[in-house]
C-alpha cells in the first residue's frame, strides 16, 4: 500500500473515544489502539469506573470498559448501555488479618472466627468498597458458606482500595476483600493472608464488561466492531503471554513487576459476556438495595452478542450466553 | 464624581425595604434553578445524568424526612449524616483555629518563632490536603479521625496566614504608645496587637470554615460511615446524581449558615469596628 493510499485509509478509518479505568485488570485497554484494525481508538484512562461511565453516558466516548456492577447500575438508572464484549475477570481476594491467624479457604474456621466474634460482641470487621465487584463477590461467597454479612460481621466501607492495605497492617480490619494489584501488594508486604478467592457463588468471577450505547452502535457499527475485534486480540495474546500485560501495569501504575505479576495469577481475559452470572449479579444487587428496581429484563435487551460473534467466529451459546 | 463614601449611603435606604433586599437576594438563584429545570427537562441529557432540580428537591426531602424511601438507605437519615459531616467539620475547624492562631501571633510577634516555624509551614503550606489521604490513614487509622486531620489541613493554613498578617499590620504608633506607658511585652500582645489583629484573624476564620465543608467531601472518602460526603461519594458510586446534588446542596447550606454564625460572633466581638469602617458607616 502507497504512502497516499495509507493516508487516505487513515482518513476514512472511524475514530473511537474509548475510556478504561486504572485497575490491573483494566490497563491492558490501552493496548487496543494496536491491536485495533479498521478504527482509530483514542483511548483514556480514568480514576475509576464511574468516571469511565459517567463519560460514556454523557457522550464523552464512545465505548467504555466498566464492570459487570456499572452495568446494571446503569440500566438500573435509565441509561442506555449495551454490553458488546467482555474483557478480564478475577481479581478478588479475601485476605486475613495475622493477627486473625486463620487458615487459607479453611471456611470452617473462618465460620467459627465469625461465631466466637459475634457471641464477644464484637462482630468480625470486614472491609471492601462497598458497590464494586470484590464486594459483590465476597458477599456472595459469605451468603453461600452461611455468614450473612448484613447480620454476622461488620461490614466495613473503605472506598478506595488503596486505602486497604494500611486499614490491615494497622489491625483496624480483620479482613478485606480487595481488588488486583492492592490484594497482592497487600500479601507480598506481609500485612496479610490469603484467605480465599470469592467466586464459589452465584456470579462466578465476573469482573469486566465492554459496554457503548445504541446511538454509536447505529452510528458507528464498524468502529465498534473493530473494538471488539481488537479486544477479543488482546486477549488472546494477553492468555499466550502475560509479559505486555506486565509491562503495562509497571508502566502506567510504577507498580513493581514482581506485584505485577503476582496479581495476574488471579486474573482471567475472557472476551465472553456471561447472562446467567449478570443476572444473578442483578438479584444480588437489588437484594442489597444497591439498585432499586428489577432490572433482569434490561439486563439481557442490551446484551449485544453479534460483534462478539463476528469477531471470534462463535455463535452466542458459547459466549456466554 | 461618585465616592465610595456616597454609594454607600444608598445602603441605609434600601435596609428599609427588606422585602425588595430579599427579592434582589433571590434573583440569581431563582434564574439559575429556573434555566436547569428548563436544561433538565429538555430532554438533551438523560433526566437520570441531569436530575431536575424538583426531582434533586424530592431526593433532599426523602434524605431528610425519609417520605418514600427513594433514597433507599440514606432515606431519613440526613440529620445523622449532617450531624457527622459537622463534628467532623467542627473538630478539625476548633484545632485549626486554635493552633493556626497560636501559631499565627507567635510567627507575626516573634522573629525567632518567624524564622524557626515558617519557613515550614509555607513549605507545607500549598500540599493538597487530598495528597495527605494516605498519611493520615497510616498515623491515625480510618474512621473519624484521619477525616478530622484534613478538615484541619484545610482550615488551619487560611487562619494563620490572616493571623500572621493581621498580627505584622498592628498599627506601630499603638505598640509604642502602650511601651511609652509602660505596658510590658505580653500587655502589648495581649492588649493591644492581638485585639487589633482580630478583624484580620476573623477573615481568616471565615475563610477557613468555609474550606473546612468544602473539605467534608475529601475527608470522608476515607472508612467513614456517614455524613454529607460519604453520602455524595457513595451515590456516585451507584450513579444516584439526585443525590449527589443534594448532598453539594446540603454542604453549601450548612457552609453558609456556619458563616452566618461565626459573622454574628464577629459583629459581638468586633462591634467597636462598626463605627470605625466603611461597613460599619453602611450599617
Amino acid at each position: 500500500m502507497t504512502l497516499a493510499a495509507i493516508t487516505v485509509a487513515a482518513a476514512q478509518a472511524p475514530k473511537i473515544k474509548l475510556g478504561f479505568a486504572k485497575c490491573a485488570h483494566c490497563l491492558p485497554m490501552s493496548l487496543t489502539p494496536g491491536l485495533a484494525k479498521g478504527v482509530e481508538i483514542e483511548a483514556t484512562g480514568f480514576n475509576s469506573g464511574n468516571d469511565v461511565l459517567t463519560a460514556l453516558v454523557s457522550k464523552s466516548i464512545d465505548v467504555a470498559q466498566v464492570t459487570y456492577l456499572h452495568y446494571v447500575t446503569a440500566l438500573d438508572k435509565g441509561f442506555d448501555v449495551v454490553a458488546v464484549s467482555g474483557q478480564i475477570n478475577g481479581g478478588s481476594e479475601c485476605i486475613s488479618s495475622n493477627k486473625l491467624a486463620l487458615p487459607g479457604d479453611d471456611w470452617a474456621a473462618f465460620k467459627a472466627v465469625v461465631a466466637k466474634a459475634k457471641a464477644g460482641g464484637q462482630p468480625l470487621k470486614v472491609a471492601a468498597s462497598r458497590g464494586n465487584a470484590q464486594d459483590i463477590h465476597m458477599r456472595g461467597a459469605f451468603l453461600k458458606q452461611g455468614v450473612d454479612p448484613n447480620k454476622d460481621i461488620q461490614f466495613v466501607n473503605i472506598p478506595n482500595p488503596a486505602d486497604h492495605f494500611a486499614a490491615l497492617q494497622r489491625e483496624e480490619i480483620d479482613m478485606v476483600c480487595s481488588v488486583e494489584p492492592f490484594a497482592s501488594q497487600i500479601r507480598l508486604n506481609g500485612a496479610g493472608k490469603h484467605f480465599v478467592f470469592p467466586y464459589d457463588q452465584a456470579a462466578g468471577n465476573l469482573t469486566n464488561l465492554i459496554v457503548t450505547r445504541s446511538d454509536v452502535v447505529a452510528s458507528q457499527r464498524p468502529g465498534v466492531q473493530a473494538v471488539v475485534g481488537a479486544v477479543v486480540a488482546l486477549n488472546e495474546k494477553l492468555s499466550a503471554d502475560r509479559g505486555p500485560w506486565i509491562d503495562v501495569i509497571n508502566k502506567l501504575t510504577g507498580l513493581d513487576k514482581a506485584v505485577a505479576t503476582e496479581a495476574l495469577k488471579n486474573a482471567a481475559p475472557d472476551a465472553a459476556i456471561h447472562r446467567s452470572q449478570t443476572l444473578a449479579i442483578a438479584a444480588m444487587m437489588r437484594d442489597l438495595k444497591y439498585i432499586s428496581k428489577d432490572v433482569s429484563a434490561e439486563v439481557e435487551k442490551n446484551m449485544e452478542y453479534s460483534f462478539l460473534e463476528q469477531a471470534t467466529g462463535k455463535k452466542k451459546n458459547d459466549l456466554g450466553y | 464624581m461618585t465616592s465610595a463614601i456616597e454609594v454607600s449611603q444608598v445602603a441605609p435606604v434600601a435596609r428599609t425595604f427588606p422585602l425588595s433586599q430579599a427579592v434582589e437576594r433571590c434573583v440569581v438563584p431563582l434564574l439559575l434553578i429556573a434555566g436547569w429545570e428548563v436544561f433538565a427537562r429538555s430532554g438533551y441529557l438523560p433526566p437520570a445524568l441531569l436530575p431536575a432540580p424538583s426531582a434533586v428537591l424530592h431526593a433532599l426531602g426523602d434524605w431528610v424526612f425519609g417520605f418514600d424511601e427513594t433514597t433507599q438507605t440514606y432515606s431519613g437519615h440526613w440529620t445523622r449524616d449532617a450531624l457527622a459531616s459537622a463534628l467532623r467539620v467542627f473538630g478539625g475547624f476548633a484545632l485549626a483555629s486554635a493552633l493556626g492562631i497560636l501559631a499565627g501571633v507567635a510567627i507575626g510577634w516573634s522573629r525567632v518563632f518567624e524564622k524557626t516555624l515558617e519557613p515550614t509551614l509555607q513549605m507545607l503550606r500549598p500540599i493538597p490536603p487530598v495528597s495527605w489521604i494516605p498519611l493520615a490513614i497510616i498515623w491515625f487509622g480510618i474512621a473519624n479521625k484521619p477525616a478530622i486531620f484534613l478538615v484541619f489541613l484545610g482550615a488551619f493554613f487560611p487562619v494563620l496566614m490572616n493571623t500572621i498578617h493581621g498580627v505584622k499590620t498592628v498599627d506601630h504608633n499603638l505598640v509604642r504608645a502602650g511601651a511609652m506607658m509602660g505596658a510590658t511585652g505580653r500587655q502589648l500582645l495581649t492588649g493591644i496587637v492581638f485585639p487589633a489583629a482580630l478583624p484580620s484573624i476573623f477573615s481568616g476564620l471565615r475563610i477557613a470554615i468555609g474550606s473546612a465543608w468544602m473539605l467534608t467531601v475529601t475527608a470522608e472518602m476515607v472508612a467513614v460511615k456517614s455524613g454529607l460526603g460519604y453520602v455524595l461519594w457513595d451515590s456516585y458510586y451507584f450513579l444516584r446524581y439526585d443525590l449527589v446534588l443534594a448532598a453539594m446542596i446540603s454542604i453549601g447550606l450548612l457552609g453558609y449558615l456556619s458563616d452566618l454564625g461565626l459573622k454574628a460572633v464577629m459583629a459581638r466581638v468586633l462591634h467597636w469596628q462598626s463605627a470605625t469602617t466603611v461597613q460599619g458607616r453602611a450599617g
